[in-house]
């Protein structure tokens, strides 16, 4: 019996399946994998699994963490592979190992967002993004545990900065995750409060990376 | 995936309906194969994946390497509006290609309300609705499933219908249109050719001619086709092939399980039920193939629950060995199983409570009606004393739960039938007061009373439906006669099965119907809040159509039906005896006492039922 964190990817298709999904999803890949884990107890026992950070429907994830304890005497690689072997299109493990940080040490979150303005990008829009994320205000209504709030959000902002690439802006920012966290939807409604003429008709939202306090890579 | 589709996702709820990509799902090279074929479910996918008919055709039919097989479900309207909005088609879950790319355009009709289901989705997949007016170069439209036993409502739109099993029909209707895209055959000479292939129906090649009273004149085959259009069924059950690899949707739905089909028919013979007439002859597994299989499905799926599915499983003669066989493979797995359409009279205290251990549920039970005169009218051979005696057992072992099944409107019913119901699960609540081991967490009976839709190829073909009044008025009676505040009365608006009761029994004018109530915005029938009885009542209207000729008009015994050149293989002289004797509240012996010569046992070469 050991604990094991998958790392794993969450892309094109699967992006749609939602968080409670994807633990179903997971159960049943690890039994077609035959890969005994760790069960609850009870009446309607199920396997003990845990997603670090969820993700949001609809967001691809570059960087995801399952953690669960398996039962049976087997390698890292051979995890990763016999999972491979029975994920649905979209699921990708990446690797396995022991002695994994503990999830509460996460601190910060590094999405991609990529914006499409269908009448081409507004000019100038770079610039009056990057200084609209570097104010040491910016206010919007936010939900919280005790319901919806003006908050400021760009205490929350680690970094941010944005580009065009291919007829889109790409917006590449280091957001706080964890106990206080900022989902990437927050930046957009940011601009369509101060920036309407820069809203984008639709976007596109990666998590790229997670860091702990130091801006170090957590895994 | 294309931008826009994002988009249009990103804007619908569950969009993992609309994506495929589920595990075990069939991905091949277009350009690699001869023949891609659609199969349409015209419903949503949580109800369309479960459906086990959908499981065995996709894996029967992508087993070829020469045909490929994708699935498409009905959109729910905030994805119909964005595909509208967005002039995108419908489109195939597999390799997102609209409807209209593909060769044949299969439905499976497995309930009367899904109709204007069908006409929507060709219409969003790009394909013209009416087959009359559909190009040499659209796809060919099949249909198959339960209600294609009178398949005459949708002759208008569909090409072709499988009447029966369709395992072994589908894969010689594919090569032969194989053949005849090759050759550079015509639609219509390709038609004519597939009307020879037993069990398949071409309405085109039917001439019905009407009465003056509305009634059907005469049903004339052309250009070959046969006559009467048997069933096909697949003879030697045990070893048809079963698709172990069952996709895993990603997202949860109705019957999220391994589903093992255990046997084929029913030897009840319950007069109001379409499936125990139309699934003849009997024909079962053996329980080592089924364990093997059930297995396999799990290993395949990852599933963590087994059901069985039958008509009546109790019935099934290795049922011992099979729950054993079952059990012990999965309690150590932490896999349970499910034993729905167990009856009440041959119930196995044992096998329950070992079940038990692995997943406990409510008791469930269909008398269907509340007397023991009317139960033998509709042949449903379940005594009062054998629910009794379960109910019993069940309330020693603790359980306190039970939901009782009815129907209302039945042939022959009187009010007394009627208040038979509330005495029948007042004397359960009595029993529970005198035998539960557990008083304190109470008891709840739920009573749940359908409204009858006589149905064709049934003993009950020729009936007429009670009118809505009348149903109205029984319900009402029923919900007086129930004074137990444990007992909870489940009653159902009757709108909804008096147009069932028209479709179940139309002839080819009701496809008119269909088609202007789907162009008043009909599409999804099947669910309350997308039903509305008074935009299909003007659909009537302009049609110049009488519901109630349909739903609550007694057919004469020797009236021709509009379904007559069809045959399940069970005889209308058999079906006709049956109904008078439900007149004389008579039962019939089951298929296992006795046979009766119902006719069905001739479509087997060996000619005799394993009952
Ligand atoms: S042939 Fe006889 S045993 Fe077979 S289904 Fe008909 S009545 Fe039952």
């Amino acid at each position: 019996m050991r604990k094991v964190r998958v790392m794993y990817e969450k892309k094109g298709r699967a992006v749609y399946i939602s968080h409670l999904d994807i633990m179903r999803t997971f159960q049943r890949v690890l039994t077609r994998a035959g890969i005994a884990v760790k069960h609850t107890e009870g009446f309607n026992p199920h396997p003990y699994i845990s997603i670090a950070l969820p993700l949001s429907l609809g967001y691809t994830g570059e960087c995801e963490f399952l953690d669960m304890v398996i039962l049976d005497d087997m390698s890292n690689e051979e995890i990763v592979s016999r999972m491979n072997e029975t994920m649905p299109e979209g699921i990708e493990v990446i690797r396995a190992y022991e002695n994994a940080r503990p999830v509460r040490e996460i601190a910060y979150s590094q999405f991609e967002i990529r914006m499409e303005y269908d009448d081409g990008v507004p000019l100038g829009v770079i610039k009056k993004l990057n200084d609209l994320f570097a104010r040491e205000e910016v206010i919007i209504m936010k939900k919280s545990k005790r319901g919806e709030s003006e908050t400021n959000i760009a205490p929350m902002i680690h970094e941010l900065s944005a580009t065009e690439r291919d007829g889109d802006i790409i917006i590449n920012a280091v957001l706080a995750a964890g106990n206080t966290s900022l989902n990437p939807e927050y930046i957009v409604r940011a601009i369509d409060k101060y920036l309407p003429d820069c809203t984008p008709d639709f976007s596109e939202f990666t998590r790229k990376n997670v860091f702990d306090e130091k801006i170090h890579e957590f895994r | 995936m294309d931008r826009k589709k994002k988009r249009i996702l990103a804007s619908v709820q569950k969009p993992a309906r609309y994506t495929g990509g589920e595990y075990n799902a069939v991905i091949k090279n277009k350009e690699e194969v001869d023949l891609r074929f659609a199969f349409c479910f015209p419903d949503i996918y949580e109800i369309g994946m479960s459906h086990m008919g959908l499981r065995i055709l996709y894996g029967v039919m992508n087993e070829k390497a020469d045909i490929w097989c994708e699935r498409c479900f009905a959109p729910w309207p905030d994805m119909e509006d964005e595909l509208r909005k967005n002039n995108m088609k419908l489109y195939a879950l597999e390799s997102g290609d609209a409807l209209c790319d593909f060769d044949i355009v299969g439905f499976t009709l497995q309930y009367e309300m899904c109709y204007t289901a069908v006409l929507n989705m060709l219409d969003l997949g790009g394909i013209t609705v009416r087959a009359d007016e559909r190009g040499e170069d659209e796809p060919l439209v099949v249909a198959g499933g339960p209600c294609a036993y009178n398949p005459e409502p949708l002759c208008d739109f569909v090409d072709i219908f499988n009447i029966g099993e369709g395992e072994e029909q589908m894969i010689e209707l594919c090569d032969l249109y194989k053949r005849c895209k090759a050759e550079g055959k015509s639609k219509k000479e390709f038609l004519a050719l597939a009307a020879k292939i037993p069990g398949t129906y071409v309405p085109s090649l039917y001439d019905i001619r009407y009465n003056d009273d509305g009634t059907v004149a005469s049903i004339t085959a052309k250009d070959g086709a046969p006559d009467v259009v048997v069933k096909r069924i697949i003879e030697d059950f045990d070893s048809v092939y079963v698709p172990k690899k069952v996709i895993v949707p990603t997202t949860e739905i109705v019957h999220d399980r391994v589903s093992l089909e255990v046997f084929r028919g029913c030897i009840r013979g319950c007069r109001f039920c379409q499936a125990g007439y139309a699934y003849r002859p009997v024909r079962a597994k053996h329980a080592k193939t089924l364990i093997e299989h059930g297995k396999e499905m799990c290993l395949e799926t990852g599933y963590e629950e087994i059901s069985l599915a039958s008509l009546s499983t109790s019935d099934y003669k290795e049922l011992p060995e099979l729950a054993d066989g079952l059990l012990d493979w999965c309690e150590p797995r932490n896999i349970s199983l499910q034993l729905p359409s167990l009856r009440a009279d041959n119930f196995s205290v044992e096998l329950m409570q070992r079940i038990q251990k692995v997943r406990s549920g409510g008791l469930t039970f269909a008398p269907e009606a509340g007397s023991a005169r009317l139960r033998d009218a509709i042949n449903k051979n379940l005594t009062e004393e054998e629910i009794m005696n379960a109910c019993k057992i069940a309330f020693e072992n603790g359980r306190s739960t039970v939901k009782l099944y009815f129907m209302i409107g039945l042939p022959t019913e009187t009010d007394e039938d009627i208040k038979g119901i509330a005495e029948l699960s007042q004397k359960i609540l009595y029993l529970w007061k005198t035998h539960a081991t557990n008083k304190k967490r109470g008891v709840k009976i739920t009573v749940s009373a359908a409204c009858f839709v006589p149905k064709p190829q049934t003993p009950f073909q020729w009936e007429a439906q009670n009118t809505r009044e009348e149903f109205k008025r029984k319900a009402q009676l029923l919900r007086e006669a129930i004074t137990a505040k444990a007992i909870t009365y489940n009653w159902h608006e009757p709108d909804v099965s008096f147009l069932e009761a028209v479709f179940a029994r139309g002839d080819r004018k009701i496809g008119k119907v269909i088609e202007t109530a789907w162009k008043k915005g009909m599409k999804l029938d099947g669910w309350d809040e997308h039903f509305d009885l008074d935009t299909w009542l003007s659909a009537f209207e302009e049609c110049g159509v009488d519901p109630a000729f349909y739903a609550n008009r007694e057919r004469s015994a020797d009236e021709i039906m509009p379904w007559d050149h069809i045959s399940t293989g069970v005889t209308k002289r058999f079906l006709r005896c049956e109904c008078e004797k439900a007149y004389r509240s008579e039962a019939s012996p089951n298929c296992r006492e006795k046979c009766l010569g119902c006719g069905a046992s001739k479509l087997l070469c060996g000619g005799e039922c394993d009952a």
